[in-house]
């Protein structure tokens, strides 16, 4: 069966890309979904949490989650388990040898937790050779879904781990701080992934040349530069295109307290369009709900702490849409607001 | 964000459209798009500046002017080589004669201003072209146009019992009066104008604004205002039902 891992990972001047390398000997088809959004407390770990519940629960999927908030972890807390004994840091300080054996079980079944880092501060500069000893590991693991929940920033890690992912996961607040985050966050995961196409297309120069002349090409935007590249060399842009469109992140928008706030998410993906050049699909919606607070206070995931609740169909909805692409984006906020 | 620039991307991108996009969605797709880029939209927070925005409110603007009148957007769907069923159905399906007819959808429609575009108008006019697209930059003085005034067509107005859309325009062109002039005097929307003009009502806002409308523009033109938005929303209802 084939993996479904796309060699999506991006390098930068001091850093060579990071190689995947294709497995031979998969047993099922794997997905590895990043959770990303580049501000804190925009509900990242809430929603890797919940849509691992619903995969394991509702699809019966083995499904893996991994807390990659390196410094910050507390996924763990969400799921209702204690820190585990062994997290992230003992992989990255080789106490464990194998990634699996840091796989800790949950109360739901078919669910599973790498907790990560917390005790060293670090521990979120990893070096490069271990970010790819990780990534091989990651992949090897035993699951049909692995869920990255990505900690806030634009830490190289971070847009590594978002861009090694088969389907990257970017949570927006209807506030411009998290607007402004979510930009810089697209922004700079497009840069990086163009670097390793930079490096894979030998087109640095290309590059290089239209960015020097960038004032007088008027290339003001992401979208811009793929187009001159188009202009000045039609099969490169178009192979930089092709590999451009691997970088379609999805996006979903919490904290929804009216249609404007849903149409905010149709917005942004509009602008995307326009000024990276780059397809970000709005997967959907979650509402503003004071049960997520109840929920984290009573250290319970709100699906199984509220089952009735209105982000239960919420999230089934864009759990469901995940799982087939094809399902159009259902707009009926407003029937419950 | 300078205008070349943005000229890379189509009309038809500028405002999320589809190149077979009806009227319908042209009028929904433009006024999304007012809405994301402007002044204050979230949307656009900390990518956009506010010259960028406005330049690209202007390129809206300029989009839905060609998009949104079948002729325009014929002209434009021919110099960039786009194939849109849309206005090929609006230009084929007809007499030869009836080509002007042909481009509005609505079915009270009667006849097109008589300084319109051509009748042989599948043939690219570029001057013409040009001229549409510049509508939006056109004369936005306070200032009453002058114009010959012609008995007969005096005559014509007070007569007048119908109040056809293509009547406003003749007598909008009659009178001198841009669509910016006209935009500028009554504080209606250039595109609504517009659509008072061809009878689309599908483009046009809810009833009752439609009748003020046409209430203030009938009034700018000399007309009757009572007498002919009742004639005018008489067929707006009608159409509606």
């Amino acid at each position: 069966m084939s993996i479904l891992w796309n060699k999506r990972t991006a390098g930068n001047q001091e850093q060579v890309p990071v190689e995947t390398t294709e497995q031979t000997s998969g047993e099922r088809s794997k997905h590895v979904w990043a959770v990303g959004g580049g501000k804190g407390g925009v509900g990242k770990t809430l929603i890797a949490a919940n849509l691992g519940i619903m995969l394991s629960r509702e699809a019966g999927k083995r499904v893996i989650l991994v807390d990659l908030d390196l410094g910050g972890a507390n996924l763990h807390t969400c799921i209702g388990i204690d820190l585990p004994k062994f997290t992230l840091s003992d992989f990255v300080q080789r106490d464990v040898d194998n990634l699996e054996e840091l796989v800790v079980e949950t109360p739901i079944k078919n669910l599973g937790l790498i907790s990560g880092a917390q005790d060293f501060l670090d521990i979120a500069n990893i070096k490069h050779s271990q970010k790819q000893r990780f990534l091989t590991h990651l992949k090897n693991l035993d699951a049909d879904y692995i869920i990255l929940d990505l900690g806030a920033g634009t830490t190289f890690n971070t847009l590594d781990f978002f861009l090694a992912s088969d389907l990257g996961i970017i949570t927006l607040v209807p506030e411009p701080t998290s607007i402004e985050n979510v930009y810089r966050f697209i922004k700079s995961a497009f840069y990086r992934r163009l670097k390793t196409i930079e490096s894979t297309l030998k087109i640095k120069q290309l590059i290089d040349e239209i960015m020097h002349k960038r004032v007088e090409n008027n290339v003001n935007t992401p979208a811009d530069l793929l187009t001159q590249i188009d202009a000045m060399d039609p099969v490169i842009g178009q192979k930089v295109r092709a590999e451009m469109q691997l970088f379609s992140p999805k996006l979903i928008i919490n904290m929804v307290r009216s249609q404007t706030d849903v149409e905010l998410g149709h917005a942004v993906s509009s602008v995307c369009k326009k000024y990276f050049g780059i397809d970000v699909e709005l997967l959907g919606y979650i509402e503003y709900d004071n049960l997520v607070w109840q929920s984290v206070r009573k250290k319970a995931p709100i699906l199984l702490e509220f089952p009735n609740s209105k982000l239960v169909s919420n999230f089934n909805r864009i759990y469901k849409k995940l799982l087939n692409p094809t399902i159009k984006f259902v707009d009926d906020v407003t029937e419950r607001l | 964000m300078n205008k070349n620039n943005n000229n890379k991307l189509s009309y038809y991108e500028i405002l999320d459209l589809t190149e077979n996009a009806t009227r319908k969605e042209i009028v929904e797709a433009y006024q999304k798009a007012k809405g994301i880029y402007g002044k204050d939209s979230m949307a656009v927070y900390s990518l956009y500046s506010n010259e960028d925005s406005t330049e690209m409110l202007n390129l809206i603007d300029e989009a839905y002017q060609v998009l949104i009148n079948p002729q325009r957007r014929e002209i434009y769907n021919k110099e960039h080589n786009i194939n849109s069923h849309r206005s090929v159905v609006n230009i084929f399906f007809d007499k030869p004669g009836e080509i002007k007819r042909a481009f509005v959808e609505t079915p009270n429609f009667k006849r097109m201003p008589e300084n319109d575009i051509s009748e042989e108008s599948p043939e690219i006019n570029k001057e013409a072209f040009k001229a549409y697209v510049s509508i939006s930059k056109q004369d936005m003085t306070p200032t009453l146009p002058d114009y010959k005034s012609d008995d007969e067509m005096e005559i014509k107005i007070k007569a007048e019992d119908n109040f056809y859309g293509d009547f406003f325009a003749e007598v909008r062109s009659y009178k001198n009066m841009s669509l910016g002039y006209v935009s500028n005097k009554t504080k209606v929307p250039i595109y609504h104008i517009e659509a008072v003009e061809r009878e689309d009502y599908s483009a046009l806002p809810a009833r009752v604004y439609t009748i003020g409308f046409l209430k203030t523009y009938s009034r700018l033109l000399g007309f009757d205002q009572e007498k002919a938005s009742k004639a005018y929303i008489e067929r707006y209802d009608k159409a509606i039902k």
